[in-house]
């Protein structure tokens, strides 16, 4: 691309003004306030437009500096050629009635600014690299570290923007953000696994937990067994000897018990008293007899004496005698009787007494018996307890063998189970598959930005290094930009970094790099290059050089100075360069 | 003589653990057995012939007593069953010394027994599994003793693991009816000789298709089995075009549609494939709630012209990831990763 003219119409100071430029280098020389600045800012404006600012940013903006001093249409024409084509630019900078027309005089085509035609001849450069190749205005040397900044921040960019459209780190960032939605995803469906896993594993922890317990419960029960067999043995023992005493004991109490004790006693004694008594009666019947012979003889005497009066003597006599018997006899029956009554009250107070202590002895012997039957009852009792104990403990076991069993299988299945859902992985392939196709995609994407970044850190390092060589006429010959984006620069001796050479070196350097980076972006249309003093640091050999390059480089050259030094300089070089061949 | 065969019933299986049906299948699976015996004890079925497999795992003494009286319910029908890898006879198992009902039989022999139904004039022969697996191939030199009119072998197993089958020798062996188990898939492998019931109830996803069992009538010297499907619920793999559904809402729309006419109760399968505009993207999580479905595959892959593409972009990063990754035997993983990375750079393009 060259640009032919520039047609201001109002443009700070100037109005009504036309400025023509021709192949190669145009150099424009003024003194101060001539207007340089504002020429080549509205070279910029041009191109790209001037916006105002909002806010108190709008009080020294480019706009403000720019608008008309003397009134009138803030607006401009420029005409250039590009591709064999002359093209005519029209803007119109005034905010409220901004306008741009592009049309190409060749062919009479109108072509929009809008729709990026003109990016397109200026080869897809925008503002921002336009701004850092080519257009060099003062500014941008302002201080050393901003420049050292810019530079970094440029190539930074470059790297992103090195295919223009393509933006690999926001595909990347894109594609990272799916790989968080499926590690999310996958995350989701371990958990499900794993509660799963978790599920089956706690219920194996609790069968295993109750089949512990039935064990134990087992181990309790079967203690208990030993216990009720050997408490049994040892009942049967005391029960055993508990009714052989028994027997004895029984045997001992079949004695009679003594009821008729003092009976013979009585009986000796009734018939020593029977015998007494017959004697007596023997006696008393005798007396009878005496008391009736005497009567006879009485009799008979009264018969035989026939006197009355000794008749009546004899028979009282007699009765006189008769009564003394029978009283006698009475007499002594009854005292008879009475010892004889007294005695068996006698004897039969012995015998109730007798009988009584039997009696109480009987009753203690039978409580005694009752108790040893007591006893064995309470044994046998307690052996009964024992068997149903042990048959409770028979039953139990049991139970806890089936139950244990039951578990057991439980248990078994649910470690089958449990080693399906472990050796299944088929929930999480799919997500898997798609994860590892992302982080392939991501891993891939990486790789060729960096293998881009390289290569054209390469082509770039070198084609600065080119650049730079020629303008220091050798003393740099090899510059590089290292992995964290820092110009190096290798001389013969030491590597150096961008802070630690000449503020003119690191221009050049700058210098370099921007025409270098300008080529690449621009690989079939080049664009015009356009400096506002910026070689105000070279010294006069690196200036000279310079020239030379840029003449050599074929390129037009638009290089606005208030030095007469470049002129100068510019001419010795076009000697040089028209004597040589 | 007219039989019922049946095999790998898998009572007690919890299939689908995690998705809302997996419990009602639970229930569904022993209804559906529940409802066979039904069946074979109404139409007066003389045999119910059981191929292994009845329970999923080891069966609990409280489930041998359930199957024991489903089994007592039958007034006729006699019930003959093997014990499959599944649920094989294990050292301790219940099986081992359960008290069966009179008009069950369970061939629990290691090696091959048989029982005879002289009213019936058949013989069934089986064994059953007292391991987990058996690479022997027990019942290819397997021969009828003739004892009865009618031969039958009650066989589980087929593949390497369980008992390897060869087909054209058990055919040729002099069974009347061969009645396998094992394999979950109904299959007719010579008409009226030799059959897999395939599983009652379809017991996971794999199981997919018509699941039930066989109905065998012996008359006159002939005999012809006929399929009866049976089970509650299919699992349905549902193919999907993205030419039918060209965008996500489309998509959902069919699935809801192509669902309900096959049935809801069923439980589906998706899978999304063909060729698809690089820019929609099939909502799978959504598509989930729709019904029963246990998985959305979407395999669909963006419209993308490799070549065309690579020679378009030839030099740029697009060009260069395509050369990158395109190859024509790419791996699926490779082929998704191109889609991805592409679909990411024109994404984010400009």
């Amino acid at each position: 691309m060259r640009i032919l003219e520039l047609e201001i119409i109002n443009f700070g100071k100037f109005h009504d003004e036309t400025v023509r430029f021709h192949d190669g280098i145009n150099l424009i020389y003024g003194a101060n306030e001539m207007g340089k600045t504002t020429l080549h800012s509205f070279i910029r404006g041009m191109f790209f437009g001037i916006e105002k600012q909002r806010g108190r940013a709008a009080k020294n903006d480019e706009y403000s500096l720019r608008e008309p001093w003397y009134g009138g249409a803030f607006a401009g024409v420029m005409r250039f050629e590009s591709g064999g084509k002359i093209f005519r630019l029209e803007r119109n900078f005034y905010r409220k009635d901004k306008c741009v027309s592009l049309i190409c005089e060749t062919n009479g085509e109108i072509l929009s600014v809008e729709k990026g035609d003109l990016q397109v001849l200026m080869e897809g450069m925008n503002e921002d690299a336009f701004r850092n190749t080519v257009f060099f205005n003062q500014q941008s040397a302002a201080t050393d570290e901003g420049l050292a900044r810019e530079l970094r921040n440029y190539m930074t960019n470059l790297q992103n923007a090195g295919d223009g459209e393509m933006n690999v780190s926001a595909a990347i960032k894109s594609l990272e953000e799916k790989r968080r939605r499926l590690e999310s995803e996958k995350k989701r469906l371990e958990t499900a696994r794993r509660e799963e896993i978790e599920n089956l594993q706690m219920r194996l922890d609790y069968v295993r937990q109750e089949i512990l317990e039935l064990s134990e419960e087992q181990k309790h029960c079967e203690v208990q067994m030993a216990r009720i067999a050997r408490e049994r043995i040892a009942l049967q023992r005391q029960l055993d000897q508990k009714r052989r005493n028994l027997e004895q004991m029984k045997k001992e109490l079949e004695i009679p018990l003594e009821e008729n004790a003092g009976k013979d006693e009585m009986e000796a004694w009734r018939s020593r008293m029977e015998a007494h008594r017959s004697k007596r009666r023997l006696l008393w019947r005798n007396q009878e007899l005496w008391l009736l012979g005497g009567g006879i003889v009485a009799l008979l005497l009264c018969i035989l004496i026939p006197n009355i009066w000794l008749n009546v003597l004899l028979l009282l006599l007699w009765l006189g005698i008769s009564a003394f018997f029978v009283w006698n006899i009475y007499s002594r029956h009854r005292e008879e009787q009475e010892r004889q009554e007294r005695i068996q009250q006698e004897m039969q107070e012995r015998m109730k007494r007798e009988i009584q202590a039997e009696r109480e002895r009987a009753a203690k012997r039978e409580k005694l018996l009752e108790e040893k039957y007591q006893e064995e009852d309470e044994l046998d009792r307690r052996e009964k307890e024992l068997n149903l104990e042990f048959e409770k403990q028979m039953w139990n076991q049991e139970r806890i063998n089936g139950d244990r069993r039951e578990k057991q299988v439980i248990l078994n299945n649910l470690e089958e189970s449990l080693q399906e859902a472990q050796s299944e992985k088929e929930r999480t392939g799919s997500v898997q598959e798609e994860l590892d196709a992302v982080h392939l995609a991501i891993m891939t994407l990486n790789g060729i930005s960096e293998d881009i970044y390289k290569e054209s850190a390469k082509h770039l390092n070198q084609a600065i290094s080119e650049i730079l060589s020629q303008i220091t006429e050798g003393r740099y010959t090899s510059v590089f930009l290292d992995a964290n984006m820092e110009v190096r620069i290798n001389t013969p001796k030491k590597l150096l970094s961008l802070e630690q050479v000449s503020r003119g070196t690191m221009e050049q350097i700058y210098f370099s790099l921007r025409m270098a980076v300008g080529c690449m972006f621009c690989q079939d249309e080049t664009m015009p290059i356009i400096l506002d003093d910026a070689f105000v640091m070279y010294d006069d050999k690196r200036l000279k050089q310079t020239l030379r390059w840029l003449y050599q480089s074929g390129r037009q050259v638009i290089l606005f100075t208030c030095h007469s030094r470049e002129q100068r300089i510019y001419e010795e070089v076009l000697q040089e360069e028209t004597k040589e061949p | 003589m007219r039989f019922f065969h049946i095999a790998d019933t898998h009572l007690g299986a919890v299939p689908d653990a995690g998705f809302p049906w997996s419990e009602e299948r639970r229930t569904e699976i022993w209804e559906s057995f529940r409802g066979v015996i039904q069946k074979a004890d109404r139409e007066e079925i003389d045999l119910l012939l059981i191929a292994g497999d009845l329970f999923h795992r080891q069966p609990l003494m409280r489930e041998l007593k359930e199957l024991n009286y489903l089994f007592s319910t039958l007034k006729k029908t006699k019930v003959v069953f093997i014990i499959g890898n599944h649920d094989y006879l294990k050292a301790d198992s219940y099986y081992s010394e359960f008290p069966w009902s009179e008009n069950v039989t369970c061939l629990m022999g290691a090696e091959c027994g048989s029982v005879v139904f002289e009213d019936l004039d058949t013989e069934v022969y089986g064994l059953s599994y007292h391991t987990r697996e058996i690479t022997e191939a027990r019942y290819d030199s397997l021969k009828p003793e003739k004892k009865a009119g009618f031969s039958i072998l009650l066989a589980h197993g087929g593949d390497a693991r369980h008992i390897p089958i060869d087909r054209k020798k058990l055919l040729l062996s002099g069974f009347d009816y061969i009645a396998l188990g094992h394999i979950h898939k109904p299959e007719i492998i010579e008409p009226n000789r030799m059959a897999y019931a395939g599983a009652l109830e379809p017991i996971d996803q794999n199981d997919t298709g018509v699941h039930g069992f066989l109905s065998g009538e012996y008359q006159d010297g002939v005999l012809k089995t006929t399929f009866v499907p049976w089970a509650v619920r299919e699992y349905i793999p549902l193919a999907l075009d993205t030419k039918e559904c060209p965008t996500n809402l489309a998509f959902q729309e069919t699935v809801r549609m192509r669902m309900a006419a096959r049935g809801m109760q069923h439980i589906y399968k998706i899978v999304l494939s063909g060729y698809r505009d690089p820019d929609i993207v099939y909502d799978t999580e959504a598509c989930r709630k729709l019904g029963n479905i246990v998985s959305v595959s979407d395999e669909s892959v963006p419209d993308y012209d490799f070549e065309r593409l690579g020679r378009i972009h030839a030099g740029d990063i697009a060009g260069r990831y395509i050369e990158a990754l395109y190859h024509p035997d790419m791996s699926e993983t490779e082929r998704k990763a191109l889609y991805y990375g592409i679909h990411a750079l024109f994404e984010m393009r400009g």
